[in-house]
């Protein structure tokens, strides 16, 4: 075992056995938002969606806001981990675990919202006992259950080499019912060939798997407005619309996280300058295709601009609805990208900016998809009329709380980095070594930085490592 | 012929000669005065605006044998005052002078409309706010149903296009002495529409003569919520055989009661009818659409699934793999 690797092991380590006092304080302060949106739940369901400012022509509004985004937000892991992966990018070693924890905090917190939005919870069973083939539904539950437990073992698989370490290492430092915990997890993990060899072909087939069901998702998301008879929604190119949208809101959201765990748990060694501006190129990318697809929607629309369109078109750009919109366009599209283009913005500053501005923008751009289309008349009355209560606030923040506390306590059960991985590379078996971005080689020679541990890591390593 | 669909199912399809004979036995029966019900039944069959009783928004400004003066208000509520409609009545021959209004005159901006009587291919001068009232006269020299609609794209465009100007034919004129028509309704099924049903409704004079060239309304007794009365089916012009005919669809299974008055001034003059529909009953479905195609059907969603699950049981598999080669590891040392 090399120095590098016991630098990365104590690094990942050391959230799993020390808890400072600032993260007490995070979750307790996480705990009581959680708890405050909870409170505002049971209210919600003791007196119903009345103290929403949901009615019969707005029922959707912030909560399902929230559901595509958190939605949204469930690609990133997959897109970054599965495939990255099977295009064999060796970058992405250190943050696909992030990834994959944020997305199942964000689906188990995105699946939520419906429910809430229903007002009525146990009604979702009806949708099981009553649901037809038809309806994108029945279609969104299949496929977000899908997702859901696809995650669930994709994140489960390559965890299993490092879950054995933390049984091995951990020893004492951890209670007793993690030790039994990652007893159990760990399946017998010994690194033999028999079980590398099978876990290879597990997290190989789940790689493949995992990319359509990702993409089901929110295409059938999206069909949920699209194959309805809406101005605004009806629309042919939302199932891909939607899944670009995805997955630029969902880099931007890990590249976030990144920036936050980064801080938080040292980990500038590993999560380095060039790992955002990788991610940040990806950003890029997804920004600019979101772009076209935006352009491409709003030009056949504008260009027929039959009466409905025509209203809603108005109401967006120079109504009521003109400050989310031109937000989303400058905030959430045109700045962002600015940042992510021009060199002097490209760098880890540069990049962690346009997330957050990303992250709020796309929130925003859920929104004026989801709202004007449900406010637009479709009988010649005056526009619905839609106030979010404190209620939906309540909920809507409390949901971000739980993410980030479900976020926290994956980090805190789980190394944030794959160890077995990272061995890999460290000990010089996986060579992955891809030309790196020159703003990012020139960024961190003036930080001074290295951001490759590219020197005498290849000693041989121990076979197995911690474990054996 | 004015028809409003409705779905349904119906017990035997009868064939189309045994609902001549039906509806020529309809007619002696009702000739014999067994038919004449309804006007000392206590359930009312909504009535229409018909000349003599227009709805608000809509005046009779005079009404002579020789010529008829209407105005009507329009707006982007509809036709009315309130959107209520239009919906008159004139005699074949008669001279009719439509005048419109100017309605929307809390609105903002400006909303033009122009007025077209298809059928007699009229239409009126643009109706705005500088221009509050056009009229077109016309003399009504053929019967039938004729449709008023706006053809400007102004706001509410959808409530100004089913306005109804109704010529009825000059043999059957509503007479003076309409409350002395008698109206008599049967039912059969009909085999031109699936799962459908036909209503004929018998007018007859006091002489027992048909009545050709009345309009007949045929009505369902119906419930919604806790809202019960009569729904309008239909309406459909007698022919010379004094036979009025409307195709309708049941939609749900039981006791049906339908009703049929002639539509015009006095008093209404009914007759009730309950059908059973005991038999299949077509129902709400949705339309097959796309998915109903074969080969690209729903079936496809639960197949895509199976072999999602089914991949991710062999990736888990893998995880019992590991977990046998560690006991055997175990085992082993």
């Amino acid at each position: 075992m090399n120095a590098a690797y016991r630098r990365l092991e104590a690094a990942s380590f050391r959230p799993l056995t020390e808890h400072t006092r600032g993260f007490l304080a995070l979750v307790a302060g996480l705990f009581f938002v959680a708890g405050w949106g909870a409170y505002a739940w049971s209210l919600q369901l003791r007196h119903g969606l009345a103290v929403t400012g949901l009615n019969d022509l707005v029922p959707w509004g912030f909560y399902i806001t929230n559901f595509v985004m958190f939605i949204g937000i469930s690609h990133a892991g997959t897109f970054i981990s599965a495939v990255l992966r099977l295009t064999g990018v060796g970058w992405r070693k250190p943050v696909v675990r992030m990834a994959e924890f944020m997305t199942i905090a964000s689906l188990v917190v995105g699946a939520m919202m419906p429910l809430v939005d229903l007002g009525r919870p146990e009604r979702i069973l009806n949708v099981l006992r009553f649901g037809r083939l038809e309806s994108p539904i029945l279609w969104d539950l299949v496929s977000i259950t899908s997702y859901l437990v696809g995650s669930l073992i994709y994140l489960y698989l390559p965890l299993i080499p490092d879950i054995a370490r933390c049984r091995d290492a951990l020893g004492d430092r951890v209670p007793a019912w993690r030790r039994r915990l990652y007893t159990a997890l760990a399946a017998g993990w010994r690194n033999t060939p028999g079980q590398r060899e099978a876990l290879e072909r597990g997290i190989r087939t789940m790689c493949v798997i995992i990319i359509p069901v990702m993409i089901s998702v929110h295409t059938v998301v999206s069909w949920i407005f699209a194959m309805t008879l809406r101005t605004g929604w009806h629309s042919t190119i939302f199932g891909p619309y939607f899944v670009v949208g995805a997955i630029y809101s969902g880099i931007a959201a890990v590249i976030t996280g990144m920036a936050i765990f980064r801080r938080a748990y040292r980990l500038q060694e590993w999560f380095t300058d060039r790992h955002f501006v990788y991610l940040g190129n990806l950003l890029l990318a997804t920004g600019l295709f979101y772009f076209y697809f935006t352009f491409a929607e709003y030009l056949t629309i504008g260009y027929k601009l039959e009466p409905a369109d025509k209203a809603l078109l108005l109401e967006l750009m120079v109504g009521r609805y003109a400050w989310v919109f031109w937000f989303w366009w400058l905030a959430g599209w045109l700045v962002p990208v600015l940042l992510l283009a021009l060199p002097p913005t490209r760098n880890a500053w540069g990049v962690v900016t346009a997330s957050v501005l990303i992250n709020v923008g796309m929130w925003v751009k859920r929104y004026f998809i989801v709202v004007p289309s449900l406010a637009l008349p479709l009988m010649p009355y005056e526009w619905a009329l839609y106030r979010p209560t404190w209620v939906e606030f309540s909920i809507v923040i409390a949901a971000f709380a739980g993410f980030a506390l479900l976020l926290a306590g994956l980090a805190k059960l789980f190394p944030l980095i794959s160890l077995w991985e990272m061995e890999e590379d460290l000990a010089g078996e996986a060579p992955a070594r891809e030309e790196r971005p020159r703003v990012g080689r020139r960024a961190a020679r003036k930080s001074g930085r290295v951001t490759r541990p590219a020197v005498a890591w290849g000693d041989g390593g121990e076979e197995g490592g911690a474990n054996d | 012929m004015t028809r409003h669909h409705r779905r349904l199912a119906c017990r035997r399809p009868v064939a189309r000669p045994l609902l001549a004979t039906l509806a020529a036995a309809l007619s002696l029966v009702v000739a014999l005065g067994a038919g004449r019900v309804g006007a000392a039944s206590g359930d009312s069959v909504p009535g229409h605006p018909a000349a003599g009783h227009p709805a608000a928004g809509t005046e009779v400004v005079s009404a002579t044998d020789g010529a008829v003066h209407i105005r009507v208000t329009a707006s982007r509520h509809g036709f009315g005052h309130e959107g209520e409609g239009f919906r008159f009545e004139v005699r074949q021959g008669q001279e009719v002078t439509l005048t419109f209004e100017y309605g929307d005159d809390d609105l903002e901006r400006d909303n033009p409309h122009v007025f077209l009587v298809q059928g007699y291919g009229i239409r009126t001068e643009r109706l705005d706010r500088n221009n509050p009232e056009v009229a077109v006269t016309f003399r009504a020299d053929r019967a039938g149903t004729f449709t008023i609609r706006c053809i400007e794209p102004c706001t509410g465009h959808s409530n100004l296009l089913a306005g109804r100007l109704e010529v009825l034919a000059a043999a059957g004129a509503t007479p003076e002495g309409g409350s002395e028509l008698a109206v008599g309704l049967a039912a059969a099924a009909t085999r031109r529409q699936p799962g459908g049903l036909t209503l004929v409704a018998a007018v007859v004079d006091p002489a027992g003569n048909p009545v050709p060239g009345v309009r007949v309304a045929f009505y369902e007794q119906a419930s919604f919520l806790d809202q019960s009365g009569w729904a309008e089916l239909g309406t459909a012009m007698t022919d010379p055989q004094g036979l009025a005919r409307l195709d309708v669809t049941l939609y749900r299974p039981g006791e049906l009661t339908f009703a049929a008055r002639v539509a015009g001034r006095g008093p209404r003059t009914e007759a009730r009818l309950t059908a059973s529909a005991a038999g299949p009953v077509a129902g709400y479905q949705p339309e097959p659409r796309a998915l109903g195609v074969p080969f690209i059907n729903v079936r496809l969603i639960w197949l895509a699934a199976a072999g999602v699950w089914a991949t991710y049981a062999m990736a888990a598999y893998q995880v019992y793999r590991v977990y046998r080669e560690g006991k055997a590891w175990s085992s082993g040392a």
